[in-house]
């Protein structure tokens, strides 16, 4: 087992009255990508500031590649690549110059500075719009070359806050290729946060979800999937007559029963079980192609734990 | 630290010094500035230029303008950019982020003053008609030369170190600019009565020899004098920058 790439243990931080982190205790394995998910203000880019040592925490541990935040966080920065909430790009220089600045500032030998700037550059397409200044690229553009700028030095862990955000599909697709293709040809670990769930679910090995500063759900997209699905039953088939309806709901263990795009939904009462209710429609005439007790997708599931989270809290 | 201090101050150069106002537009003021300083002035001062002691250490506000012109851009302009979180997520140490943008505004604002004091030496040489100018060259005594190399470095350390504090701790670029011109007006008053204050606590026998010296224009004692407490100033300032760069406070301020 190796160690984890970062881990941190009841991390919290406080703004005055708010407590943008609550008690965090994670772990991120190296090589792998991570989703940090969680509405607005749930205190992703908090966390990524934390980890990087540009926030103290208010009490808790951080360990990053080893390093203790306290006493390694010029380690864990030199180690790592960051592209925070805004692109950081100098507007005023160009894309070459920009790069150039950070090559230099990460040590890279120059010549391997301008065959690694190129190699970028012309993975993204804009090679040949180098000398133009940033400022005026498109936000998309700004966008790559941003990301671009984290991997320039090749680091072992990179922090990616909204990475895809004002890319196009295609762009977004293609940053998700390569990095996923980064991260099994060099072990490359990923922190990153989102709010496309359907890039979480393709990109990341794990995702913790976070509202207020607290985790509530983390692990496999599938295991949150199927833990926010709650006692959801989604039955597909045909013969869901309005009789089988009234009879489902009559039953002691369904709190309530209805038809969605030809689709059966079930909601199981508090220690409903799925086989009985399936053996019921069964026996009252209906073919059944698919029973599933999972949400749609990490959206619904995100939507699910978030809501869930929300009435809990009153 | 000093390579990384290095590559700051030449990023800086570029980005604040040649695309803040513009290529051509810096060229014609650093261009400005050496004609009006270097030929200009001297020019019409003739000979006067290098014989009257002090009239050299006019050049020592040069430097103090020149750092006002780019130095309240340092912080907070990457702060109003949203460029500082990057640079402070990245592996530069805050002793190489501070000194660079210190040396920045320090060797730009010092190197003009060489260039200039150089420049106008050459005007009074060509300006000033007398027989074999070049065996008998119009120079600085010493005593001018040292205030312009060494006060002048002094000074312009003194200016940017405050400077860059006061941009670290500035919203943006304008706010960092008022705050710095409304410290100029205070700042000579200030230098003033800080000279005064040393003078008022020298013993009585000091006083008549610093008195003396200026008396009779040989200003070596007084130059000793400032030279001690500017330094001794520089170095507190340098220290207290280093106290305020806290890098995990930073993106609160
Ligand atoms: N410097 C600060 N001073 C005061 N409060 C802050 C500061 N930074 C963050 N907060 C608060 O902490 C909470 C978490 O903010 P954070 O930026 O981490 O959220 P986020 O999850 O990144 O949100 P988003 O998805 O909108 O980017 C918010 O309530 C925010 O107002
Ligand atoms: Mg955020």
């Amino acid at each position: 087992m190796p160690s984890p790439a970062i881990r941190t243990d009841g991390l919290t931080r406080d703004f005055a009255s708010i407590r943008a982190v609550d008690g965090l205790t994670l772990e991120v394995a190296e090589g792998t990508v991570f989703g940090f998910l969680g509405p607005n203000g749930s205190g992703k880019t908090t966390t990524i500031r934390l980890l990087l040592g540009l926030l103290a925490p208010t009490s808790g541990d951080i360990e990053v590649l080893g390093h203790d935040i306290r006493t390694g966080a010029p380690a864990i920065r030199a180690a790592s690549g960051a592209l925070m909430e805004h692109s950081g790009l100098y507007e005023r220089l160009s894309a070459w110059e920009n790069l150039e600045f950070f090559a230099r500032v990460w040590r890279i030998p120059k010549g391997e500075r301008e065959a690694r700037i190129k190699e970028l550059l012309e993975s993204i397409g804009l090679w040949d719009r180098r000398g133009e200044l940033v400022g005026t690229w498109s936000r998309g553009m700004k966008q790559k070359l941003a990301v671009l700028r984290t991997l320039l030095h090749r680091p072992r862990l990179v922090f990616l806050d909204e990475p895809t955000a004002g890319l196009d599909p295609i762009a977004a697709a293609a940053l998700r290729e390569d990095l996923l293709r980064l991260v099994a040809e060099e072990g490359l670990t990923v922190f990153l946060t989102t709010h496309n769930l359907a890039e979480a679910e393709r990109l990341c090995s794990q995702v913790g979800v976070v509202r207020r500063g607290r985790l509530i759900a983390h692990g496999h997209p599938d295991e949150i999937r199927v833990a926010a699905a709650g006692n959801r039953l989604e039955i597909a088939g045909r013969g869901f007559t309005p009789s089988l309806l009234d009879g489902l709901r009559s039953r002691q263990d369904v709190a309530g029963a209805v038809v969605v795009n030809g689709r059966l939904c079930v909601e199981l009462a508090t220690g409903g079980t799925t086989p009985p209710v399936v053996a019921f429609v069964v026996g009252a005439g209906a073919d059944i192609e698919e029973v599933r007790r999972a949400a749609d997708s990490l959206e619904d599931a995100f939507l699910n734990i978030v809501g869930e989270a929300e009435r809990d809290a009153g | 630290m000093l390579a990384d201090a290095w590559i700051v101050m030449l990023k800086e150069w570029r980005e604040v010094l040649f695309r803040g106002m513009g290529m051509r537009g810096s060229i014609g003021f650093f261009g400005l500035v050496v004609l009006v300083f270097g030929v200009a002035i001297p020019a019409r001062s003739g000979s006067l230029w290098v014989t009257v002691p002090w009239s050299a250490l006019t050049a020592a506000w040069l430097p103090l303008m020149l750092v006002m012109a780019v130095v309240a851009d340092s912080f907070a302009g990457e702060r109003e950019r949203h460029t500082l979180e990057t640079l402070l997520a990245s592996r530069l140490s805050d002793g190489a982020i501070l000194l660079g943008k210190v040396a920045a505004a320090v060797v730009f604002a010092w190197g003009m003053l060489l260039l200039v004091a150089a420049m106008s030496l050459v005007t009074v040489n060509v300006v000033v008609p007398r027989a074999q100018p070049w065996l008998h060259p119009l120079l600085w005594r010493w005593e001018e030369a040292f205030g312009v190399i060494v006060l002048g470095l002094l000074v312009t350390v003194l200016c940017a170190t405050i400077g860059v504090m006061v941009s670290l701790k500035s919203e943006t670029v304008r706010q960092a600019n008022l705050r710095l011109s409304m410290g100029l007006i205070l700042f000579f008053p200030a230098i003033m009565l800080l000279f005064v204050g040393v003078y008022s606590v020298m013993p009585a026998d000091v006083q008549i020899v610093v008195l003396d010296s200026v008396q009779t224009w040989r200003p070596g004692p007084v130059l000793f004098v400032i030279t001690l407490v500017l330094t001794a100033i520089d170095g507190l300032l340098i220290w207290l920058s280093s106290r305020l760069f806290v890098r995990n406070r930073l993106i609160l301020d």
